[in-house]
């Protein structure tokens, strides 16, 4: 059962919970994922996978299959119900770095792993003053592995838009790095070649 | 070269696309729900399609019984209504009885 497309198990899910079921291991990680790092709270994440899955569950016998991908549905309800959540609460989103291991060759190191942490922070705070879009294209590029088509297909764009969309956003985050760096802020941002 | 710290005193620094794209591989990695969350939210969800379904049944029961209720109600009115009508046609031929015989005499 494992091996069933999403598509099969979707159309069963109405009135199978073990279809629902299957559906729901296979994406609450990637879905948790994305929202953590659109919120930057575990709890909230945790609140808003839920809200997430429910909502799914009342509408998944409505799904149609428009040839995009269940996950790309699924991502969209977490992206309308993480913007409601900002919009209630009016406040940017904070990544907190104490829960956050960024894996680096060194990170053993208690120095290499303060340093690697300082790193991110920076790094962070750099990506949560983007455009809500741009943090989008990057948390579903980098914490969730997705090439540039399947991001499309979430953010109803197409492959080239999400490309150019990118390397604008690449761009504006080295304008930044290189602004912090004149302004003397950024102490963390190093470049660690070799 | 194995460090270029940007603090302020090395400004102007050019950065690549490159060096950018490394650190969001590192510092954007995935992060796993707690197991415990992940089976708690399994469980609700499965609760939440088993309340529907016991809520469905519910509507479809409380619907049966209250038209068996007005059925019951509704035959009981009838009954009443028809002997009713039985009493006032019973009064109603006695008295149409007794008017010729008075006019008799």
């Amino acid at each position: 059962m494992t091996d069933v497309p999403d598509l099969d198990l979707v159309r069963r899910a109405a009135t199978e919970p073990e279809a629902f079921g299957l559906l729901y291991e296979r994406h609450v990680r990637r879905i948790y994922n994305y929202i953590y790092y659109r919120t930057g709270d575990h709890h909230d994440a945790e609140d808003l996978t839920a809200r997430v899955f429910q909502r799914a569950l009342r509408h998944v016998g409505a799904f149609q299959d428009m040839g995009v991908p269940f996950s790309a549905w699924l991502y969209r309800i977490a992206h309308n119900l993480v913007a409601n959540w900002h919009r209630d609460r009016s406040r940017r989103p904070v990544v907190p770095l104490e829960d956050h291991t960024v894996l680096t060759p060194g990170s053993q190191h208690p120095e290499s792993l303060a340093m690697a942490r300082e790193v991110g922070e920076d790094l962070l705070e750099l990506v949560r003053r983007l455009p809500e879009e741009r943090q989008q294209l990057l948390i579903l590029k980098f914490a969730e592995r997705l090439s540039n088509a399947e991001i499309g297909q979430i953010m109803g764009r197409t492959e080239g838009a999400i490309k150019s969309l990118y390397h604008r956003t690449l761009s504006s985050l080295r304008e930044e790095v290189e602004r912090m760096q004149a302004e003397g802020r950024g102490a963390g941002l190093e470049d660690r070649e070799g | 070269m194995a460090r270029r710290e940007f603090q302020g005193g090395v400004a102007g620094m050019a950065f690549s696309e490159e060096q950018i794209e490394g650190w969001l591989q590192r510092v954007l990695i995935p992060v796993e729900p707690s197991p415990q969350f992940v089976n708690r939210l399994r469980g609700r969800l499965v609760h939440v399609r088993g309340e529907r379904g016991a809520n469905l049944w519910t509507l479809v029961v409380v619907g049966v019984g209250l038209m068996l209720i007005v059925a019951a109600w509704m035959g009981l009115a009838l009954r009443l209504i028809l002997a009713l009508i039985g009493v006032i046609g019973v009064y109603s031929h006695r008295r149409a009885e007794r008017l010729p015989s008075r006019a008799a005499r």
